[in-house]
This record gives C-alpha cells, structure tokens and sequence, in this order.
C-alpha cells in the first residue's frame, strides 16, 4: 500500500520528528518505507530517515507492507497530518 | 598484477614491510582479519558494546544531578535512537561477517557511509547531527575495547597506513622500533606529521589519494620515500628491482653522510655556512647526523599550535633550552611566532586573505603579552646557558614594526642585561621589506631572505596552484634582481642568511655563491649535497655566473644557463641526486 502525505510541519524530518516516526514504525509488524527525492530509507532506522533530510512542504510517499499495514498507515498518518505534535 | 601508488615523499627513505592500518577521525581505529569461527565472539562484543552505551546514555538521562535541559534530553533521545537502531545494528553485522573484519572497524565504516550522507545535505541542523554520530561512534568504540587502550601489535617491520594521523597520534606509534614507515592518504610535506617522521627518520610518503581503502592489513608493500612511490603485490623481477634500488638508495645515504663531513667553502675558500631549518628539537639529531654547522632557523610554530592554548613562559624556557644543550651548537636562531588568523581556528573571525592578513610579526605586535612572553623565554635561556641566540622577527613590512619589536625587546632585556648574547633580526619576505632593505639593516643585526613567502609575493603567484607552474619558479628575472637588490643594500656588511626552500636548491646556488651570502639554512637532508656542490664551485666564477643571469631577460634562458653551469662544475653531488631531476 502507498500514499503521498506532505510534511506540513515547520521543522519537516528532523531528529525529533523522525524519532516519532521510528517510534510508531517500530510498533507494527509490517515492513514500512519511506521514499524522497529518489531515496527510499526503512522507516524504522532513525539514520535512514534523517538521511533523507525531507523539508516542510515537501512530499513523500509511504510504502507499507503486511498484516497490519492499514493500521500502522492509519496512525503514521495521523502523526504527519498533526504535525508530530510539534506546537509549531 | 602489480600495483604502484604515486604520493609525495616527505621523509626520505626505502623500507618494505607490512601493512597496518589505523583509522583516525577522531578515535583510533584499527583494522583486523577475523576467522570465521570468530564472527560470533565480533557480533557478541557489538552487542554488549550497544548495550553498554545505551546504559550509560540511559544513567545520564535519569541522573538528576546533571540538570539536564530538554535539549540535552532531546540528544539524548537521538543518541539512544541510533544506538537502537536495528537497521544500523544489522548492517555492521553484515558486514562483520560478509567481510571478516573486526567489529570496531565495521561499525567504524557503516557509519561513515551513513555520515557521508548527512554532509552531502546543505543543511546546519544536519551538518550537526554529524558530531552526534561521531560522539556515538566514539563512545561504542571505547566501549568495544572495554577499559584498556587499543593495544596494536607493531611486529618487525610494520609499516603504518592511515588516512590521516594526528602529530600526536604518529608520535605515539612511530616511535616503536618495529615501525619503519608510515604512509598516508591526506598530509604532505608541511604537515606536522611529516615534521614529526622526518625528525624520527621514519620514511613517509603522504597525499596518496584513498590508498587506506585499496590496501588490506598485512599488505606486504614497498616504500620508495625519494621517488614518493608505494607499489605492491610485485613479480619476481619487480622484486629484483626493488632489491637493486634498495641498495642504490643505500649508497646515497652513504655518499649523503660522506658528504655531510665536508666544509662549506668553495673552492677559493669562500665560507658559507649551511644550517638547519628545524620545527621541533628533537630534528636537532637529523641535522647532526647530515653535518648542519647550526640551527639556521628554529620555528616555533609547531611549538605553540601542538595543544590547545598557547605554551607559558616556563614551557617555552623548557623547549628553547633544549636547542642548545647538546653542546652541538654554540648559538641558534630562532624565529618569533609566524602564524596567522588561518592556523589559528579559535582566534576571531576568519580573515578573507590570510596571506595578506595579520601573520606573523602583525600578529606579535598585537598580542603583545603572548610576544613578550616569548621574547622573554628567550633572554632567560640566553641568561642561563650564556650562548647566543638569533631573534629573527618574521613577515616585516614597516621600519615601524622594527622599531615597536625592538623597543618591547629592549625593555625585556633591561632585566637581563644581555649585551653581545643576542641578535635581532628581520626576515625579508616581503616586496616591501626587500625594497627598503637598507634602512631595515641599518635598524638589526642581521637579515634572512625569506624565499618561499618573497617569491610568491614578488610573483602575485601561489606556489601550489599547479596553473601558475610557468610563472612560479626560482629562475625569474625579477627573483633574481630581487635577492640581488637585496644582498647589495644591506648596510655595513650585515650577517645576511638565506632561508626557505631555494636556499637547498642546487641550481640556484651558483647565485647564492655569486651573491656571497653568508649562510643558506635548509631542510637537514639537503645539506651534505649543497655542501659538496660548494666544494667544486669557485667563488669568483660565481660571481660570472650572476651578472649574466642578472642580464638574462627569460626565465626559461636563466634555468638552461644554471643547468649548464652545474652540468660542466659539479660531478660528485650530481652523481647522487639524479633521483631528484
């Protein structure tokens, strides 16, 4: 399953960002990829993410794979669309 | 198939031996062979050594007494991330078993990929990300080996391959008899590393391009630090020749310390001394054993940039001191601080022309504590062995920068009372200097011809940007009026010197006899052949030899002149150093 989210928050992919991600891949069995500007990294390696150094207002695409991919899709989602909870 | 590597040869020497590499970005790392049934005890030691670290990341995050801020909580955080890694975890495992290598040295290369990426992005936050990485790395690293140092077995001739090595670092290892090399992908002839391999007569050839990834540990290698050539994996008549130049080389160092018993006269007994440049004392034994009459000029930049802070008074007394206590030496010159805003990172803003910007005596008048200091270490050793000592004041632009040296110097010395023990002089390297030789000779006691810096400054040419190949050369019409406008202005036959490289150049001595400078001071192991060169030169001939290059109008012309002159003079120096041509 794939689905293009843009990174609305100001900050895009940075440390803490990307540790949220990292933090919710790592709770789903599914295998979690994430693709930019040619780069697909693992979602759940925290130097993957950051290698990719996704700014705000770009857009990358999710790739899930595996039993419980709408869920894991679901709540990543929710994470970007919120933000990363960053007030900001 | 063999393999040959084409670097620069900055401490002369031929040694064969094998490879061990050491890895130094900020923590020494060094790579090993494992067995295959040693991949599991590799693995086992990388997982206790993430878990370690995660502990100690884990105890600093939760003790209080620190008072943390959210940001240190926040790197933390990052820290603990990476460490659980399981992506980074499972790569360095790959590759410990893929490649057969040790744990450090995996880890060590699976995170200068990643940090390699990192630097590619134009981005502050993640430029900084990257010290975070290596402060990880560190960290696992020191806690692979467990509490002891990293001890590297150095067998009979062991030759150290680095991409780049610390002065610090080549000192430690260098000094093991067992090490006879050391080679080395960054550094090149200036570097402090190769001060440090010439001073222990270790041969070195650096800017070797990335040969630290091209060869493996144990690498059976051979060094030729004349040519500036690594080869390897030989075939037998290869290896016969390697045997044949290894004994030629041998019989030039024979020839080179035969020759270094020579005096410098010429042959109508015109003397000349030929001294030593030298960066840190213990070259002292480098220059006795290639038969320097003198400390031509001490430089005491390596002296102050070697730690973090510049040296106290007391430490400057200890190091000078030491110049004239092996009783080789009756006096010695040293040159006062040439550094500039470049060498010195954490001095001020970056100057967009350091060339051109406060260096060396500039930079003394305006630190005027840290240059009393230094004048002051040096009258006390003065005071103290009762030998003399040449002041020599670099980068002098203005007679103002004489007379402001002079007076803080002066007032130093009326403490010490120390009439005849000391000299001042200036260095002439700059345009302006040369041009008002006469009024600064008539202000010191002797002067010294700066080549490197003059002739890049007289030309507007860097000497390292291979572009400008046909305009920097010693055999310039405008170099050679230069040091002759020089040497005739200077008041009431001065002591004058001539440092820098030119002075250990062959073809350019004829000049310099011409000239009848007083003294040439050179690298240690360029003296026994200027010395013999001198023998077979005739004083007055020379002097021929000058008005016609002085006449010469091509550069071109006055080098093939040289050439000629040399040629049809010199026969037991140019027998020996054919390599150089």
């Amino acid at each position: 399953m794939v689905k293009t989210l843009k990174l609305i928050n100001k900050l895009g992919l940075h440390a803490r960002a990307s540790s949220k991600l990292v933090e919710i891949s790592n709770k789903y069995i599914s295998d979690i990829f994430i693709e930019y500007n040619g780069l697909k990294v693992n979602a759940k390696s925290i130097l993957g993410l950051l290698s990719l150094a996704a700014s705000y207002g770009t857009e990358i695409k999710i790739h899930i794979e595996g039993t419980d991919s709408s869920d894991a899709l679901n709540e990543l989602e929710n994470l970007i669309n919120n933000k990363f909870g960053e007030s900001e | 198939m063999s393999y040959e590597k084409k670097g620069v040869a900055v401490s002369h020497g031929f040694v064969s031996g094998n490879i061990i590499l050491i890895n130094q970005a900020r923590t020494i790392v060094e790579k090993k062979k494992i067995t295959k049934s040693e991949i599991y005890t590799e693995i086992n030691r990388l997982q206790t050594a993430l878990e370690l670290s995660l502990k100690e990341i884990s105890e600093l995050k939760n003790s209080s007494s620190y008072g943390l801020k959210s940001e240190h909580i926040d790197i933390l955080d990052f820290n603990i991330l990476v460490l659980e890694d399981e992506i980074l975890v499972s790569e360095v495992i790959q590759k410990i078993k893929k490649e057969l290598i040790n744990a450090e040295w995996a880890l060590n290369s699976v995170l200068t990929d990643k940090s390699k990426n990192f630097s590619k992005v134009k981005d502050l936050y993640m430029q900084e990300r990257l010290a975070d990485f290596y402060y990880i790395a560190e960290r696992l690293i020191k806690n692979l080996r467990g509490k002891s140092e990293s001890s590297i077995e150095f067998k009979k001739n062991s030759i150290l391959l680095a991409h780049d090595l610390s002065p610090l670092d080549a000192l430690k290892y260098c000094q093991n008899s067992n090490v006879v090399g050391l080679i080395m992908d960054l550094g090149g002839p200036t570097s402090h590393t190769a001060i440090i391999a010439r001073s222990l007569n270790l041969t070195s050839i650096m800017s070797l391009g990335d040969l630290s990834h091209q060869l493996p540990p144990g690498q059976k290698v051979y060094v030729d630090g004349y040519k500036g050539i690594v080869s390897w994996q030989l075939k037998k008549d290869e290896k016969e020749e390697m045997i044949k130049l290894d004994k030629e080389y041998k019989i030039l160092e024979e020839n080179l310390l035969e020759f270094s018993k020579l005096s410098s006269v010429t042959k109508d007994k015109f003397k000349i001394f030929t001294k030593a440049n030298i960066e840190i004392v213990s070259e002292i034994n480098s220059a006795i054993r290639y038969g320097a009459e003198g400390i031509g000029m001490y430089r005491t930049e390596f002296l102050f940039t070697s730690t973090d802070r510049f040296p106290t008074q007391d430490e400057q007394f200890d190091n000078y001191i030491n110049l004239l206590s092996s009783n080789h030496f009756d006096e010695v010159t040293i040159r006062t601080l040439d550094i500039g805003g470049d060498k010195l990172a954490t001095q001020g803003e970056d100057e967009i022309n350091p060339a051109m910007g406060v260096r060396g005596i500039r930079y003394s008048l305006a630190n005027v504590e840290m240059f009393a200091d230094q004048i002051e270490a040096i009258l006390r050793v003065c005071n103290t062995t009762k030998k003399k000592i040449k002041i020599l004041l670099p980068m002098v632009s203005t007679i103002e920068e004489i007379i402001e040296a002079n007076e803080i110097i002066n007032n130093i010395n009326m403490k010490y009372k120390l009439n005849e023990l000391f000299e001042i002089g200036v260095v002439i390297e700059t345009p302006s200097a040369a041009l008002i030789t006469k009024e600064i000779s008539s202000k010191v006691d002797f002067i010294s011809i700066g080549t490197n810096d003059l002739i890049q400054y007289v030309l507007a040419a860097d000497r390292n940007n291979k572009d400008l190949r046909s305009i920097w050369n010693y055999y310039q019409p405008s170099i050679i009026k230069m040091l002759y406008n020089i040497v005739t202005s200077v008041e009431n036959n001065k002591y004058v010197s001539v440092c820098g490289e030119m002075a250990s150049n062959l073809l350019s001595l004829p000049i310099f006899v011409g000239l009848k400078v007083n003294e040439l001071s050179m690298n240690s192991h360029s003296i026994p052949i200027i010395k013999s060169a001198m023998n077979e030169l005739e004083q007055h001939y020379c002097e021929d030899v000058l008005k016609e290059c002085l006449k010469m109008s091509r550069h071109s012309e006055i080098e093939n002149y040289l050439k000629e002159t040399i040629n049809s003079n010199i026969q037991k120096a140019k027998s020996v150093i054919k390599y150089e041509f």
